[in-house]
């Protein structure tokens, strides 16, 4: 009996202490790098982080690790990986607020480009680019959203199309379907499919992106990129409530109402949606181009799957360009409070070296970096390439281009429309007052 | 007084538990309290704003509006599904039968797994397509092509459905302790007075039970304003289409966590805290006032 | 007529037993029915989950399962959420069953308040404290390491611990330790070798109880913690399926092997493990 009385004691103790020893051994990279900084000798440290988890964009990143330590003697290159969603959300802020503020760190361009110059999270990179002539390594269409009072803080490092409609060619064939010429074609070829018994459009609007990208594009296209812009900057007297507005979000109303979503549309992930596409449960998919990745990685298992992309249809009688592109960059930033600056530059420009990013643009992926473009062997990427190179306007997708009160009001908007619980005119009416309580026009 | 000495003893067995109660829970309640009254919004600075938060929070931010509502058909429902069913079951396991104490743990058994689980899990269930509920339904002979977790006539029923599913065994438990604390001869006497078993169970079992289901209700009704878990991942980024699924606690989230607006946030937390307050004030009174009417019946 | 103890029952009376045990099992069935369909699903080819959800698996296979193990890091979450676990557990009964014994064993000056602060402590949602909570872990530094959650969890669990194990110490002779006190003992010795282990039982579903609410608890694990490695079980399951969201047979295997540990548990300990957890309500 009195040994089973020490034993739960010596045992209560053991549990409480147990992990002070091991509570930071697992805080890799965090708890690691706090013991590397306090032996500065020891070496230098590079911190970055990113949203790239998995993947030949995750691969890239480790070769660039194990490469830059091999030539920077005593530098110890460290990764913090988070989901992008993660990331985006709360990751990257808690990094800055904790005591492992990142040297180099991935980030979307637009708004958050923005907000991290204005904030002081980002440092200007202008004074590096110029004296190592370093623009010049990249194409020179590139640099949309990534400068802030003239100074550029982010180095593109993927260009996106956000949105294309991706389509199974074996089920347009089938039907002797083509690209459509515009809307009203395009809201036909839905029709036919349906007839056909053919599932026309898989979305997975559950983290409300993917259709509200969509539906943004339409609205630009519709309203005109200016007003596009200026509503979603939350300017004064520029409106969601506005006709132009209303007429976007009735195109994709008409869409569920011809019954061309699938029936999960509201609550299915883009994952979802795209595993549905890629298995030919339905003939189209408003996607980004990052497809082609999944595309390209189906076919490297000996799958064919014959597809083709088109961009949004041309809405007659819209004010905006008809042939423009919604896109945006994703890159990387050095952080204000980099311990070495030089050194995060060095790792830049060896991560931006051609032959480096050839690799996986070969993946499908389209490289910003100059001199990759001839290594892309995918068609539909050649194409996605020449679209946005001739593009007449590439607009920004709302959510990373814009401040979130806006886009989430019209996000939901758009949602309410795609499940028919609002009309699209209750829907924006709904958003504008979002906008009013939340960040008043100004 | 001046000249006792004071038994150091009792502060220090007291002091860790203290220690980490007010560092991590009392001084951030203080905490809440001030930042209520800051229109503290990262990353601008914070400033004193006097009620502006409140004034916000009441008069214009309708979404909030939307979520206390959701909140109190919420709580409605999680009664219905959970302390009516848990008292029916328990009124079905009254009598003896064999593989009785089993159905008790088999019923308690979603009790034990984290919430975040059962919400995948039912998340492939409620799924518009090819999910075991709609599969259900057809294999009835019912077209179900409903998407349960985003329609709006649906979508928080189904919710408060897996919310009964969860806590029904534990509610059952609860209600069992109470029937057995009621005595025999008292329903024997019911069953000479009357043969109608509805009769007994209105008129002599429900008034025995009242103080159990005074605590069922109340920890039912809290735990509706504390929830988060399954609405975060049945009800899908910011509260479903039109915030259908929006509850307080996870309008608390966005707009303190991802939009960091702490002040707002906090303004928030107190008008959540003084409603979980108020209901468990309210029924602390009524349960003790009960007990003055019944004192046979201690608890 | 009367009703008897344990008459012969009429076969109608039989009967109708048969049909409500046969209603009940049918029930119970369908309440069953989504641990099932999960179990059984992780065995069956992902394209065949949805589109045949009733079909059963052509044959039982462990390997989905390993899979699951290996693929998401399930081995790293349940290290982690047995670490916090333990660590708030254990203190938050050597800590509760202090403080308790102090408010039952002494009268002294704030006593009162003291109990009153626990009290509220029961109340309070944990939003009421969450916002100031996160900034004050920042300030702290303690951000992605596991004490941002053993601390918060321990300042959680503590009020309904020192509830419990007070009342019971008051249910016990206060005579007990005031022997050992004359022959010299100092309280802490009297507090570890005559009253904890008679409080074993009450500590036992303190710790229950705790360590339930703690091992499933998600919304600090999911607000506190960002680095993978140190995810709990409730965090890392989101991320898991952030990460698989398509590969579905995965995704059930995950869930199962997330359950399955607290299923066997559950079953091994089950009367222990209902008390433990309702034993608050009641007290309350």
């Amino acid at each position: 009996m009195p040994l089973l009385r020490k034993s739960f004691r010596v045992v209560l103790l053991a549990l409480f202490l147990g992990p002070l020893a091991s509570c930071r051994r697992g805080a890799d990279p965090a708890g690691a790098l706090s013991a590397a900084a306090g032996a500065s000798s020891a070496g230098k440290v590079i911190v970055i982080a990113h949203a790239q988890t998995e993947g030949r964009s995750r691969e890239l990143m480790d070769a660039m690790e194990r490469d830059f330590e091999a030539r920077h003697a005593g530098v110890d290159v460290r990764q913090i990986v988070m989901a992008d969603d993660d990331y985006e959300k709360f990751g990257l802020l808690n990094l800055f607020s904790s005591d492992v503020s990142p040297d180099l760190f991935f980030q979307w361009s637009g708004y958050l480009v923005e907000r991290d110059a204005r904030v002081g999270f980002s440092m200007e990179l202008s004074t590096f680019l110029e004296r190592d002539r370093f623009r010049e390594n990249f194409y020179p269409e590139v640099w949309i959203g990534t400068d802030w009072e003239g100074k550029t803080h982010l180095l593109p490092h993927r260009l996106n199309i956000s949105v294309a409609i991706f389509y199974n060619r074996d089920l347009f064939d089938r039907l002797s379907l083509r690209p459509p010429a515009d809307w009203p074609a395009f809201e036909a070829l839905c029709d036919r499919l349906r007839a056909a018994g053919i599932a026309p459009i898989v979305a997975g609007n559950k983290d409300l992106w993917m259709v509200g990208n969509w539906a943004g594009h339409l609205a630009s296209r519709i309203a005109g990129e200016e007003e596009y812009h200026a509503a979603f900057s939350l300017r004064r007297e520029h409106r969601f409530d506005a006709p132009g507005w209303r007429e976007a979000l009735e195109l994709i109303a008409g869409l569920a109402r011809r019954r061309a979503f699938n029936p999960g549309a509201v609550s299915m992930t883009e994952d979802e949606a795209k595993a549905d596409f890629l298995a030919g449960r339905a003939a189209m998919i408003p996607d980004g181009d990052w497809l082609n990745l999944d595309l390209a990685k189906l076919a490297s298992e000996g799958r064919t799957f014959r597809y083709g992309f088109f961009n949004t249809p041309p809405i007659p009688g819209g004010r905006g360009s008809q042939g423009s592109v919604m896109g945006v960059c994703t890159g990387f930033s050095i952080g204000r409070k980099s311990r070495d600056p030089e050194l995060s530059w060095q790792f830049l420009k060896e991560f931006f070296q051609p032959e480096r990013q050839k690799t996986w643009v070969a993946e499908g992926a389209m490289s910003p970096v100059a001199g990759t473009r001839q290594a892309v062997e995918i068609p539909a990427l050649r194409d996605m390439i020449q679209l946005l190179k001739e593009a007449p306007k590439v607009v920004s997708p709302p959510d990373t281009g814009y401040a979130p009160a806006g886009w989430m009001a019209f996000f939901d908007a758009v949602q309410q429309v795609l499940a028919g619980n609002r009309s699209p005119e209750e829907a924006l009416r709904e958003a504008e007052r979002y906008v009013a309580v939340f960040e008043p026009r100004r | 007084m001046s000249g006792k000495k004071i038994n150091p003893a009792p502060y220090l067995f007291l002091a860790p538990a203290v220690l980490i109660f007010g560092l991590f829970v009392a001084v951030p309640v203080l905490g809440t309290f001030l930042l209520a009254f800051t229109d503290w919004s990262w990353p601008q600075p914070m400033r004193w704003c006097g009620l502006a938060n409140f004034t916000a929070l009441l008069r214009d931010d309708f979404i909030f509006h939307r979520a206390l509502a959701n909140n109190f058909i919420y709580l409605f429902l999680s009664m219905i599904f959970e302390i009516s069913t848990a008292l029916a079951l328990a009124l079905l396991l009254a009598r003896r039968f064999p593989g009785r104490g089993a159905f008790r743990i088999l019923f308690f058994t979603p009790m034990v797994l984290p919430l975040v689980l059962v919400g995948f899990l039912f998340r492939f269930i409620l799924r518009a397509d090819g999910g075991l509920f709609n599969a259900a339904l057809a294999s009835l002979g019912l077209p179900g092509e409903v998407d349960w977790l985003v329609d709006r006539r649906f979508a928080l029923a189904a919710i408060s459905m897996v919310s009964g599913w969860i806590y029904c065994g534990f509610f059952l438990v609860l209600i069992q302790a109470g029937l057995g604390r009621i005595p025999r001869e008292l329903l024997e006497a019911a069953r000479l007075e009357t043969d109608s078993a509805w009769k007994r169970f209105v008129h002599v079992t429900l008034p025995l039970l009242r103080e159990v289901l005074v605590v069922c209700v109340l920890l039912c009704a809290t735990g509706a304003f504390k929830a988060f878990d399954l609405f975060y991942v049945l009800g899908g980024r910011s509260g479903g289409p039109g915030h259908i699924t929006e509850i307080v606690p996870t309008w608390l989230v966005q707009q303190a966590f991802e939009l960091k607006h702490y002040g707002y946030g906090c303004a928030m937390a107190l008008a959540l805290t003084i409603i979980v307050g108020a209901i468990a004030g309210v029924y602390v009174k009524i349960a003790m006032g009960r007990k003055k009417e019944a004192p046979h019946l201690e608890f | 007529m009367t009703p008897s103890p344990s008459p012969a029952l009429s076969p109608w009376a039989l009967i109708a037993k048969a049909v409500g045990w046969i209603l009940m099992a049918g029930l119970a069935l369908a309440f069953f029915a989504p641990f099932l369909w999960m179990a059984l699903s992780a065995m069956k080819p992902a394209e065949k989950i949805f589109s045949e959800p009733w079909a059963p698996p052509e044959r039982l296979v462990l390997e989905p399962f390993i899979a699951a193990f290996q693929e998401a890091r399930f081995g790293a979450y349940f290290w982690n959420s047995l670490v916090v676990t333990a660590a708030s557990v254990a203190g938050t009964v050597l800590f509760g069953g202090f403080a308790g014994y102090a408010l039952a064993r002494w009268r002294f000056r704030g006593q009162n308040a003291t109990l009153a602060l626990f009290l509220i402590g029961l109340i309070l949602p944990v939003q009421a404290y969450l916002i100031p909570l996160r900034l004050l872990i920042e300030a702290l530094g303690l951000l992605d390491t596991r004490w941002a959650l053993i601390f918060p969890y321990m300042a959680m669990e503590l009020p309904i611990a020192v509830y419990i194990l007070r009342a019971f110490f008051l249910s016990l002779p206060r005579e007990l330790g005031e022997s050992a006190a004359l022959d010299g003992a100092s309280p802490l010795a009297v507090f570890f070798h005559i009253y904890l282990p008679l409080a074993l039982p009450a500590a036992a579903s303190v710790a229950v109880l705790a360590a339930l609410s703690v091992w499933n608890e998600f919304l600090l694990a999911f607000l506190f913690i960002h680095d993978e490695s140190l995810r709990t079980v409730p965090s890392g399951l989101l991320a898991f399926q952030g990460i698989h969201s398509t590969d579905y047979q995965l995704l059930f295997a995950g869930l199962t092997i997330v359950s399955a540990p607290l299923i066997a548990v559950y079953v091994l300990a089950q009367r222990f493990m209902i008390e433990g957890l309702t034993a608050g309500a009641l007290k309350g």
